[in-house]
Order: C-alpha cells, then structure tokens, then sequence
C-alpha cells in the first residue's frame, strides 16, 4: 500500500479518535459540579420535608395560628423538586432509568403528602372552628337549661362539653366514645328546650358532630402525611443518586483509560511515520548521492567534449589559417623557385665565360704565351657575352632577383603577421594595439577575403586595450571569417573603430546575406550553425561571445536578411580583477 | 422532626393547646393575620414589559381584549365587577374573575388552584377561546413579533427573541408588583392601634370568635388553602347556584375535592362584588351570611356582620405608586 494512503488511515483515526473520545466526554456529565448540586438540593429537600412536618404540626396543635409558613415550606418543596427535574432528573438528559425511577417514587411521594397537607389544612380549619365554638355553645345551651330546670339537659351538656374537649385535645378514645353515645341523647333532649334555644342546640350538636369527624379526618391525614416514606423515598433517591455518581466516575475512569490508549496509539504512529520518514530520507539521500554523481559525471564529461570541441574549433580555425598562410606563401615560394630555377640556367653561360677567364690566366702566366690561342678565348667569351648582352640575360637575373627578393619580404611579412596573430610569445594580459591585431587577422584571413574589399576607417587617437590579444584575435577572425563567407567574391566588408567614454568601439559590417531574426536570436548558441556540415562547428560565435563577456565587454548583432550583417563588439579600456582571473 | 420530639413533653404540649384553645392567651396574641410587605422585589425591566403585555390587547385573538380588561386595575382593585367576565366575541366564562392585587400571595392560581403560580395562571386566559381566544401561543408570539418594540425589548431584556415562556415570565413579573400594603389593619398589626376604629376592631373580634379566621389567615387572609363550600351545612340548601360548581374536583377527580375551592384573599373583599366562584353574590353582607352560616354553622347578627364588613373595610391598602 502507498505510504499516503497509510498516512491518510492513520490520520482518520486519529481524528475518529479524538472525536469519539470527545463526544464519550461530552455525554458524561460534569459529575463533580453536578453531584454539589443535586446533594446540596437532596438536602435541602430533606429539610424542607422535614419542616413541611413539624410546621403541620404546629399548626394542627395552634402553636401556628396561620398557614402561611406551612404553605411557604410545601411550595418550596414542589419547586425544589420541579427545579431538581428540569435541571437533572428529566428523561432528555439522564438515561439511568433506576435514578428517574427513585425520582419519580419520591416526586409522587411529596405529591401525595402535600396533597394530603392540603386536606389536613382544610379539616383542622373546621376542626378548630368547632372545637372553640362548641365549649362556648355548650355553656351557652348548660346555662339556658339551668334556668329552664332541666338538670338532666344541662348535665348532658356538661357531660358533652367534657367529653369533646378531651376527646378534642387529648385524643382519648374513650371520650370518643361517650361523645358517639350522647349524640343521640342530644337530639332526644331537643324537644324539651324553650323554642329559642333550639336552633342554638342544633349548631351545638352540628358543631359536636363536626368534631367528631373532623378531629378523626384531621389527624388521619395528618398522620397519613407524617407517616408518608418522603423522608426514605429521599433517602432512596439519595443512594440512588450517590450509585449512579459512582458510575459515573468509573466512566470517567475508562475515559481516562480510553484517552491514554489513543494517546498511545498516537504516539506509535508518530512513531512509524517518524521511522517511515527516516528511512525514506536514507533512502533519498543515497539516490540524491547517485544522482549528483550521475549529474557531476554529465557535466564532467559536458565540460570535456566543451573543452574538447573548443580545442577543435581552435585547430579549425588554426587549420583555416594554415590553409591561408600556406596560399599566401605558396605564391611567392613559386615564384621565386621558378626564378632561381631561371638564374641557375643563365648562370651556365655565365661559367663559360668565367672557365674562358681561368684559362687566359694559365695562358698569361704561361712563358711563352700562345697569342692566337688567347685572342681565340677571348673572341668566344666577347661573342657569348654580346650573345648574353642581346638576350638581356644579365639584367634579367637582375630583375629575377629583384623578385624574388620581394618574394622573401612577403614571406617574412606573412610570418610576422602570424606572430601578431597568434602571439603565441605572450599569453599574459597585455595593453594592446587592436589594430595591429585587426591587420594581422585581416593578413591571415587575406586569402578567404579574396578579391572582396575591406574598407578599414580606423579611429584616431585609439587607445591601447589590456586584453588578451590572442584571444581578441580569434574574435576578429571568426567575425571577419563570417562576412567573408557570407558575401559574394565582390562583396564590401567594412571595419570602423572608435574610442568611446568606456573604451573601443570595433564596428565590422558587409553587405552579405544577413541573417533573420531567429537567426539572429541563436547566434550565440553552442553548436548553431547555418554552414554546410564540416564548414563550421557552430562554436566559433558561442566562443567569441564567451572570449567579449570575460573580458567585460559586449558584443552586439545587427542584421538585415538579404542586406547585411552589422557586428558591434565593445571593450573596456582596462580589465576589472574579476575579469582578469575569468580571462587566464 | 417532631414536635413531641423536639423538647416538649406530652404534658407540655397539653397546656399550650389548653391555654391556646380556650382563647386565654392574652399576652401572645397569636399571629393569625401578618401584614404584606411594603413591595415586592422586581426586575424592573421585565416588569416594565410585563405592564405593556397587561394592557396589550394583542394578546386576544381580535385585539379587544387585554389581561387589564378583566383585571381592571384602576377603578375596579384588580377585578371588574362582573358576575361573569366577557372575553372575545362577548362570550362569557363560567367564574368569576377573582383581583389580580395581591395574587402574588395566593399559594395557587385560579378558583381550584390548578396553577401553581402567576407564571402559570398567565398562560391561561390567552388561549382559553371563551376569554382572550387565541389558537395558540404561536399565533401570540407571531402576532406580537410584528412589533419591532417587542423585539428589541425582550431581546434587550431576556437576550433572546419572543417566545411563550418570556410573555408569560415578563407578565408575572409585572403582577407581582400589584399589591396593597399599608391598609389600616396592616398599620394596626405593626403597632397603631389608632389605626382602625373601634368598630373595626371589635370587627376582628368578632372574625376570630366566628372562625372566619380559621380559613381567611396568613398576610392575604386567606389564599393559603382550599375549603370545601358548606363544611358545617349542606350547600345544596342554599337558596342560589353555589352548590353547581365542582371545584376542584374539576382538577384532580378525587370525590373529596368536590366543591372545594381555593380560599379567596379577603384583603380587597369589600371592593371586589360580587362574590364567590360564580359571582352569583351581589352584596359583601349576604356574602358574610352565607359563609358563617355554611361554613360555621353559626348565624350571624347584623350588628355583628356590620363589625365585621367594617374590619374587612380595614383590610384594604394602598396601590403602590408608578405600578399602575
């Protein structure tokens, strides 16, 4: 498998990872905060439930002569408990069905103590009403029998009396009782009371009724109430509570188990990336290695065949020149050849009349010379020397040695010339005269330059270069090549120099064919040519653009296809020491 | 807990009940009635809202009516004087419309205390169709997010747009400033015994020895419980339309809560005519009869009646200023 795939697996698990463990985290509650909460809340439950108690109580024995406490404390409880459900006990965001359970038990609890709260508050009310008004009837109704004489109405009375305030305040079953006997005695009594006393015995005996069944619905849903399992439905929820906290932390704790392996997991594969990285740098350094080495092995070899083809372009150019320098001496080595050859045959009469000399001599220093024999010598040296004298013989050797004395003078010329061209004596830098150079190169080039003109309007006052002049001169050669093969035999090639603020101007122009723009554009390409296959190399323009550059120079082309080629090459007067060491 | 348990012995406990119940306590008059508070603590902004919703008729279904259509603040303490209120298209309910002055203090909502609080009893009348009539909250809120003032406010005051529970919260707020304190009993009770008159004092005699205080306790005398109508005589032998109405039963369906009601505050009863879950009591005497004779099973003097509506004449406080 690619690295990149693996790379991308690794990250989605990662990034599965931290958000499956952040959306674990984030349904577990904040339980600290929340246990704070929900116990301080469980507590205050339990005090309001305990209070909702002890203040029924007070109320039921008058010690509260009003509700409003009461009703405060059991309002509070149902609001405690509606707060503790919309904050934490609601189905949305608790799933532990067990707590909602012990919740729901308690909430329904405290629902049905209130409501019988409630039923109490209204009973005792009544109770109260009757157990404070009925005495006072009572002793009302005691009072009227009195004066009506009916002892046994008034001790029914007081008996009754009697009876409910036990009854009412102690509770007592036995008053209970007698008080259900009398009730019927009451009513038996009825008749015998004076008219308007009768509807007081009625409200006397409602009100006696009335305590009768309140005191006994009072305090059975008073203790109803207290008997309620609020206090252990709390107590329930509260263990409940404190289970599922417990839970909770354990949840946290495999969270905290959860968040070190995915940290390992992490690490293991930063790990793995981190080897898989390495190796992959080991083995990109290795092939980097090899590939410089292939590279460094392409350039050296680049570096060699350049040195090589500038080496051959070199012996082109030398073999160019020898051809040259070898026409330009041939002519008057043939010349002079066939004139000695000519001086040699006159020179055989010559040595006739020098032998007819030599032997006068002998005959003179004879002692008895022969006369006749002498004037004989004599008259055939004067007939070969008349013979010679008519033919010119002698200033013809004359002539032919003046020609071939020529002959020589040209031959040291263009040796000289060579000297300058070449300058194979000094290959420092050097204060040069370009003109001498210009000439010299325009001497070797003489025979490829034939019967084309050269125009040379040399500046005045040019100054002397410092340059290498060897150098400059194959510049000159290779341009003045050019415009020599680029123009007819009767073409015009112009050299202008001139000395400008920076330097010398060296302007070469002909009216050859010119060349087109791309042409133009390529012409300091390495290897572009437009010459026949063996003319050129296609180095020579690569190599005078290079020779211009180092010398801190420039060299320009200006053509006109069908027109003629225009060559600006322009140098610095002196060398910059950056110059100098590109140059040597 | 308990009370037996918390230091008192049996016997204790006996005499204090003795002493209590035989109306001897002379030097601890026991604290049946306790003054409200001067005012209630608000935000002031919410309330403020809560004042425009009151009066706003936009809250029924054809802008005619507003919570201050029923609960008439000005001329009528709370209530409107009606048998029966009159909500949209002029149908009427079937209570009548207790004051909204000092509503704070009822322990529930409503004759049959089927709210638990102000927030809750708001979310009634809105969309009950026989008074403000509208469909649905939604509708209310669409209705009322018209008004870019709306919007601004509660999105000022509550951070967050309209909705259901902000109207009915704004609106309680608001109720909860609606209250009477300083009324000449309230003075009375914190020691200005020049503040009621003779009659009305022996008034509150008279309510304590009837048992009229039995029920009508605590700082709104009254509204701290429920009673059943005709706890000491049959209400079905009352002459007009109290025995109709079933109550509370209407709530929970326990047999025990038939006719049982939520026991009204007192604190306004003299402004407040008529009378009763139904209205159907014109006069505050008649009113007085009814409740001592079914209630107490007593009958009742009309001197003594007249002590009595003259206590309950003391009952009635100031409106605080700037609520209105």
């Amino acid at each position: 498998m690619k690295p990149s795939i693996l790379l991308l697996i690794y990250l989605s698990l990662a990034i599965g990872g931290a958000a499956g463990i952040v959306y674990y985290q984030s349904t577990l509650p904040d339980t600290e905060q929340m246990n704070n909460d929900v116990s301080q809340k469980l507590l205050s439950i339990d005090g309001l439930n305990a209070s909702v108690g002890e203040l029924a109580l007070r109320s039921r024995h008058h010690i509260d002569n009003n509700y409003d406490n009461l009703t405060r404390t059991t309002a509070l409880l149902e609001q405690s408990l509606v707060s503790l459900e919309q904050r934490y006990f609601n189905p949305e965001q608790l799933k532990d069905p067990m707590l909602l359970r012990n919740f729901e038990l308690l909430n329904k609890e405290i629902m049905i103590q209130n409501d019988l709260i409630e039923s109490f508050k209204s009973h005792n009310s009544v109770l109260r009403n009757s157990v404070r008004y009925a005495p006072a009837a009572g002793q009302n109704l005691m009072q009227i029998a009195r004066e009506a004489k009916l002892i046994e109405a008034e001790g029914l009375y007081a008996q009754v009396v009697r009876e409910l305030l036990e009854y009412a305040l102690l509770g007592s079953s036995l008053s209970e009782e007698k008080l259900k006997i009398a009730l019927p005695k009451l009513a038996e009594i009825e008749t015998a009371l004076p008219e308007f006393a009768q509807i007081a015995h009625l409200e006397f005996t409602r009100h006696v009724k009335t305590v009768l069944d309140e005191k006994a619905l009072t305090d059975q849903y008073l203790s109803k109430a207290l008997l309620t399992t609020s206090s252990s439905k709390i107590q329930g929820l509260s263990q409940a509570w404190n289970q599922w906290i417990m839970q909770q932390s354990s949840q946290a704790a495999r969270l905290d188990q959860w968040v070190m392996a995915y940290i390992a997991f992490l690490l293991v594969g930063l790990g793995f990336i981190a080897w898989k990285l390495r190796s992959l740098y080991l083995h990109l350094d290795h092939e980097v290695a090899v590939q410089t080495a292939e590279v460094q092995k392409a350039f050296d070899d680049l570096k060699e065949s350049e040195s090589k083809l500038v080496q051959s372009e070199k012996m082109a150019s030398l073999g160019q020149m020898v051809a040259g320098v070898a026409h330009e001496i041939n002519t008057p080595l043939g010349y002079i050849s066939s004139n000695v050859d000519t001086i040699r045959l006159n020179m055989g009469e010559l040595d006739g009349i020098l032998q007819s000399v030599d032997m006068i001599s002998q005959e003179i220093s004879q002692s008895k010379p022969n006369t006749k024999k002498i004037g004989n010598i004599v008259k055939r040296m004067v007939h070969v020397y008349r013979s010679m004298r008519q033919r010119e013989t002698l200033s013809e050797i004359e002539d032919l040695l003046q020609d071939s004395s020529y002959g020589l003078s040209e031959i040291s010329d263009l040796v000289s010339s060579l000297k300058d061209f070449s300058r194979l004596d000094r290959t420092s830098v050097l204060d040069t005269d370009l003109h001498q150079g210009l000439d010299a190169t325009l001497k070797i080039c003489s025979s490829l330059i034939g019967q084309r003109q050269v125009i040379k309007t040399y500046g005045q006052n040019i100054p002397l270069i410092e340059c290498m002049p060897a150098q400059l001169n194959q510049v000159f050669m290779n341009i003045i090549t050019n415009s020599a093969q680029a123009t007819a035999d009767d073409g015009v090639i112009e050299i202008i120099t001139r000395a400008t603020d920076q330097g010398v101007e060296i302007e070469f122009s002909d009216n050859g064919s010119g060349m087109s723009e791309s042409t133009i554009k390529q012409i300091f390409d390495p290897f572009f040519t437009t010459k026949e296959v063996g003319e050129g190399t296609g180095l020579g323009m690569s190599i005078s653009y290079k020779i211009i550059k180092s010398h801190g120079g420039d060299i320009e082309v200006n053509s006109l296809l069908n027109q003629g080629t225009q060559v600006t090459v322009k140098l610095p007067l002196k060398q910059s020491q950056a110059s100098l060491s590109v140059i040597k | 807990m308990f009370l037996l348990n918390a230091g008192f012995t049996d016997r204790q406990v006996l005499a204090g009940l003795l002493f209590v119940s035989l109306g001897c306590a002379k030097a601890t008059e026991p604290t049946f009635i306790t003054p409200i508070p001067q005012h209630m603590a608000v935000d002031e902004a919410k309330a403020k809202l809560g004042k425009t919703l009151f009066f706003d008729k936009r809250l029924s279904t054809d802008n005619s009516i507003s919570c201050a259509t029923c609960h008439d603040l000005n001329g009528a303490f709370g209530a409107d004087g009606q048998q029966f209120s009159s909500g949209v298209n002029g149908l009427q309910g079937t209570r009548n419309s207790p004051t909204v002055f000092n509503a704070v203090f009822n322990f529930k909502q409503f004759w049959d205390g089927r709210a638990h609080d102000l927030v809750e009893q708001a979310r009634g009348p809105v969309t009950n169709p026989v008074e403000m009539g509208m469909a649905t909250w939604t509708e209310v809120v669409r209705k009322l997010a018209d008004d870019s003032q709306y919007v601004e406010a509660f999105q000022q005051i509550y951070g967050q747009g309209i909705n259901e529970d902000l109207i009915v919260d704004a609106i309680a707020e608001y109720e909860k400033q609606l209250i009477t304190p300083n009324s000449p009993f309230d003075q009375f009770l914190n020691g200005d015994e020049s503040a009621i008159t003779a009659k009305q004092k022996k008034g509150y005699e008279l309510f304590k020895a009837y048992g009229c205080v039995s029920c009508h306790q605590g700082k709104n005398v009254g509204g701290n419980m429920f009673q059943k109508m005709g706890v000491l005589k049959d209400i079905n032998l009352q002459s007009g339309s109290l025995n109709e109405d079933l109550g509370r039963y209407e709530v929970t369906k326990n047999e025990w809560d038939k006719r049982v009601f939520k026991v009204p505050s007192l604190r306004l009863a003299v402004k407040t005519a008529p009378y009763f879950h139904d209205g159907s009591v014109k006069t505050i005497e008649e009113a007085v009869d009814i409740m001592i004779e079914f209630q107490l099973g007593r009958t009742v003097p009309k001197d003594d009646r007249s002590s009595i509506i003259a206590f309950l004449e003391s009952l009635v406080g100031e409106i605080p200023e700037g609520v209105l």
